[in-house]
């Protein structure tokens, strides 16, 4: 079959099993075995995916992945996100919305020692949408400001997706976390702008200034300096050259576990907890990866990238129509 | 006779799965020991890093099934529910068919590459390791993933949506 008709095919295929629900890794897996074996025949794709998927469990880059999702899970267990909260809260309750404010902060404070947009909004939603409903901020803004601060945890970080991509296309993980962090920063105060225009069009749609009890405020700004020097030990710790981004994962989980058992908020049983919900998040990772590894094979063996490249080039594109088509 | 070999996989499922968690712990323990006797005394643990990479395989492959059997593997499902009762069926179990066609593929390729690290005894560069301890605890992990997707598909061919002892 000619190339220029399988790719199609195989993509096609990959959309029809994604759009019936399948698995996504085994959907990936399968439509790529599909197309090595229409290059390569049976035996050769077979061999070679055994060979990948072997290689790629077995790598020590790949432990990066469950120790910063083991450091996140401690956090979220020792009850860092309520802290976050309370903290920004008292810092930016003087202004209106001061509880919109406080949960995009606070989402990417957590998104800082997290790596994963799905589990701070989790978290912090749990946290912050009983106050906000608590004080008479309409829906639309509380679960707005939340559903967008939920995705800074993707730029700051450590961010699980960059370890991802780090991964598959061999990128310094060190480089692409110091990346992020200024645009995480300029997206945390632009949504925090959001918020004023928003309350700006309806006033009503945020109460003056919430009350909230002093004592608890304190406590909590106390306890969040343990976090932030944790984020600071882990993240300045690669950025100098101390740390390689495995072994400022392996140092962040013990410094999480170490702050929750000090702290009184870490059982035993949470503890195990934690382990088996990193195991079983980095195990589903694992499936995607390995997934993405025989497609990305199968792409290189089908030469999709020469021709895409080789295509672009003749659409004779300005550098921004190349980044556009791109996109 | 379904419910008894469910009840035994899923033993065996949860039994590898903290072994997983411990493997998990091992690796975070000897980055930590690694990192601070490198920074702190001079001195790294030797073959950390084919250590780690052993346990790791053996980690991810162990916890496959236990993924499986919490339903926590990412899946496209946002089209399933436009679909009409029947044609939602024949999709959940093309689904099942292809997991366990691809499974099994895999299962094959591993076996046959588990086989040859045995046979031929493979180590590790530095400390000498053998690589079928944590070739064998990757089978094993694979192959009950591929039991628990075998599962799945006879229960919808059944007509039965969740494990007949879901907890």
């Amino acid at each position: 079959m000619p190339i220029e008709t399988l790719v199609p095919l195989v993509f096609g295929l990959l959309f029809f099993v994604l759009f019936l629900g399948a698995n996504l890794g085994l959907a990936m897996s399968g439509t790529a075995l599909f197309g090595t074996t229409m290059i390569i025949g049976k035996d050769g794709a077979l061999a070679l995916a055994g060979l990948s998927v072997f290689e790629s469990a077995q790598s020590f880059s790949l432990s990066v992945i469950p120790l910063f999702v083991l450091m996140g899970s401690f956090a979220t267990r020792a009850g860092i996100s309520t802290d976050l909260f309370t903290a920004f809260n008292t810092w930016l309750k003087r202004r209106k919305g001061g509880l919109a404010h406080a949960s995009i902060a606070a989402c990417a404070a957590f998104g800082a020692v997290c790596g994963s947009s799905i589990a701070t909004v989790a978290t912090m939603g749990k946290v912050a949408l009983p106050q906000m409903a608590r004080y008479g901020y309409s829906d639309k803004l509380s679960t707005g400001a939340l559903a967008a601060g939920g995705t800074i945890g993707v730029l700051i970080p450590p961010s699980v997706i960059m370890l991802i991509y780090g991964i598959l296309t061999e990128t310094s993980i060190g480089d692409l976390f110091i990346a992020g962090i200024i645009p995480g920063i300029l997206l945390t105060l632009f949504f925090m702008i959001t918020v004023l225009v928003m309350i700006w069009i309806d006033p009503t749609s945020a109460p003056e200034v919430a009350d909230v009890d002093e004592a608890p405020q304190r406590a909590a700004i106390k306890q969040v300096w343990a976090t932030l020097a944790l984020f600071t030990t882990v993240i300045g710790g690669i950025y100098a050259g101390f740390f390689t981004p495995t072994e400022a994962a392996g140092f962040g989980a013990v410094g999480a576990l170490f702050l929750g058992v000090i702290m009184g908020r870490l059982s035993l049983s949470m503890i195990g907890e934690c382990l088996i919900d990193t195991v079983q998040t980095t195990s589903m990772i694992f499936l995607i990866l390995t997934g993405a590894i025989l497609f990305s094979g199968f792409l290189s063996l089908s030469g999709t990238p020469g021709l895409l490249g080789s295509w672009i080039v003749g659409l004779e594109l300005s550098p921004l129509g190349t980044i556009i088509v791109i996109v | 006779m379904l419910r008894m070999i469910e009840k035994l996989v899923r033993r065996a499922v949860i039994l590898l799965g903290w072994l997983a968690a411990l493997l998990l712990v091992a690796i975070m323990a000897l980055t930590f020991v690694d990192v601070i006797g490198r920074n702190f005394f001079g001195r790294s643990v030797l073959g950390t890093v084919e250590t780690i990479s052993l346990m790791m395989g053996a980690l991810v492959f162990s916890e496959l099934a236990i993924t499986e059997m919490h339903r926590r593997h990412i899946v496209a499902e946002t089209f399933q529910g436009i679909f009409p009762k029947p044609v939602r069926r024949v999709s959940v179990i093309v689904n099942s068919l292809l997991a366990v066609g691809v499974s099994w593929l895999l299962l094959e390729q591993l076996f046959v590459k588990t086989v040859n690290v045995f046979q031929e005894g493979e180590f590790t560069m530095i400390l000498k390791l053998p690589y079928w301890p944590a070739s064998i605890v990757m089978l094993v992990g694979l192959a009950l993933f591929f039991v628990m997707l075998v599962l799945r598909l006879i229960r919808e061919l059944m007509g039965h949506e969740e494990p007949v002892d879901a907890d």
